[in-house]
């Protein structure tokens, strides 16, 4: 294998045919192997691509069975739903009251220490 | 962005969920249940594991809906999700068991796309899917997001938590095993 054979088979898989230089091309216009090798990458993109139109049926109880979950789920569980952003706020004011009353009694109980000397 | 098909997004269905509405949930989950699992199932590979992942991601989609702003389509939004649940579900069940992959799974083809791709689709065949699923899942799950659903590295990198270098590098080795997969077997079968 010539090594610009090599440069070309090593680039095919992440860029197909549009990335070679002049020199490259130059190479490839004359090389049935590089040709045959970016043709193969470009027919596997095009393979691939097209499996984006191909479906598979969803398994029939797929929708009763995220029906019976939301179902038996609280809408606390929703994210930004009014029950959850009132959980949300009295825990948050919880947490400053609880900082609050703990800044109060360390600085009650400094003040209540005898000054060292 | 991923593929995002014929049908037009339902407006009024998406802001009836959003609002709490189960029903209007449930008519959404059905319209996209079918894209969604298909997405699963080429990540996982495997039809069980695939019907867990939608059911997760549906659920998940319904916790998170009144957050959802509209800056993606619903169907990419959906996708996103999709993709989170099947990476961390294979990943945990990969932890536990070393489960062979799903054979018995083949690819119908949808009857509304247009002939010509019908029988582009059809010509793929078994081999295409075959040497996919044997693919390890990190760079399955690049090659499959890349070139099936069109995302771009940027976009794989972010929601697989992993560097755009290494995108493109799981990219290009996916590429090439497919490659010595398909062509390798069809030569040595000449």
């Amino acid at each position: 294998m010539r090594p610009a054979c090599r440069v070309v088979q090593a680039l095919a898989p992440s860029q197909g045919g549009g990335f070679l230089s002049v020199r490259l091309n130059a190479h490839v216009s004359t090389c049935l192997t590089c040709q045959a090798e970016i043709a193969r990458y470009g027919k596997l993109r095009r393979q691939l691509a097209a499996l984006a139109d191909v479906m598979v049926a969803a398994p029939e109880p797929l929708s009763a069975a995220v029906a019976t979950v939301i179902a038996s789920s609280p809408d606390g569980l929703r994210m930004g739903t009014g029950s959850g952003q009132v959980g949300r706020i009295a825990a948050a004011t919880g947490a400053v009251v609880a900082a609050a009353a703990g800044v109060a009694v360390v600085a009650l109980w400094r003040s209540s220490r005898p000054a060292v000397r | 962005m991923p593929h995002e098909g014929v049908r037009p997004e339902n407006g009024e269905l998406l802001a009836r969920a959003r609002r709490g509405d189960r029903a209007a949930f449930s008519d959404l989950v059905r319209i996209h249940q079918d894209e969604v699992y298909t997405l699963a199932l080429r990540l996982v590979a495997d039809r069980e594991l695939a019907a867990d992942v939608s059911q997760e991601a549906f659920v998940r989609a319904w916790r998170a809906l009144p957050n959802f702003r509209g800056d993606a389509k619903f169907s990419t939004w959906l996708h996103r999700i999709t993709v989170n649940v099947a990476w961390t579900q294979r990943r945990k069940q990969r932890k536990h068991r070393a489960d062979p992959i799903d054979e018995s799974f083949t690819e119908p083809v949808a009857e509304t796309i247009s002939p010509e791709r019908a029988a582009e689709s059809a010509a793929i065949g078994d081999r295409l899917r075959d040497a996919l699923n044997d693919l390890p899942l990190p760079t399955r799950t690049v090659v499959v997001l890349k070139d099936v659903y069109g995302w771009t590295h940027s976009e794989i990198a972010g929601h697989l938590g992993i560097s755009v270098a290494a995108a493109k590098v799981r990219l290009h080795r996916g590429r090439k095993q497919l490659r010595d997969r398909l062509w390798v077997e069809f030569e040595e079968s000449v």
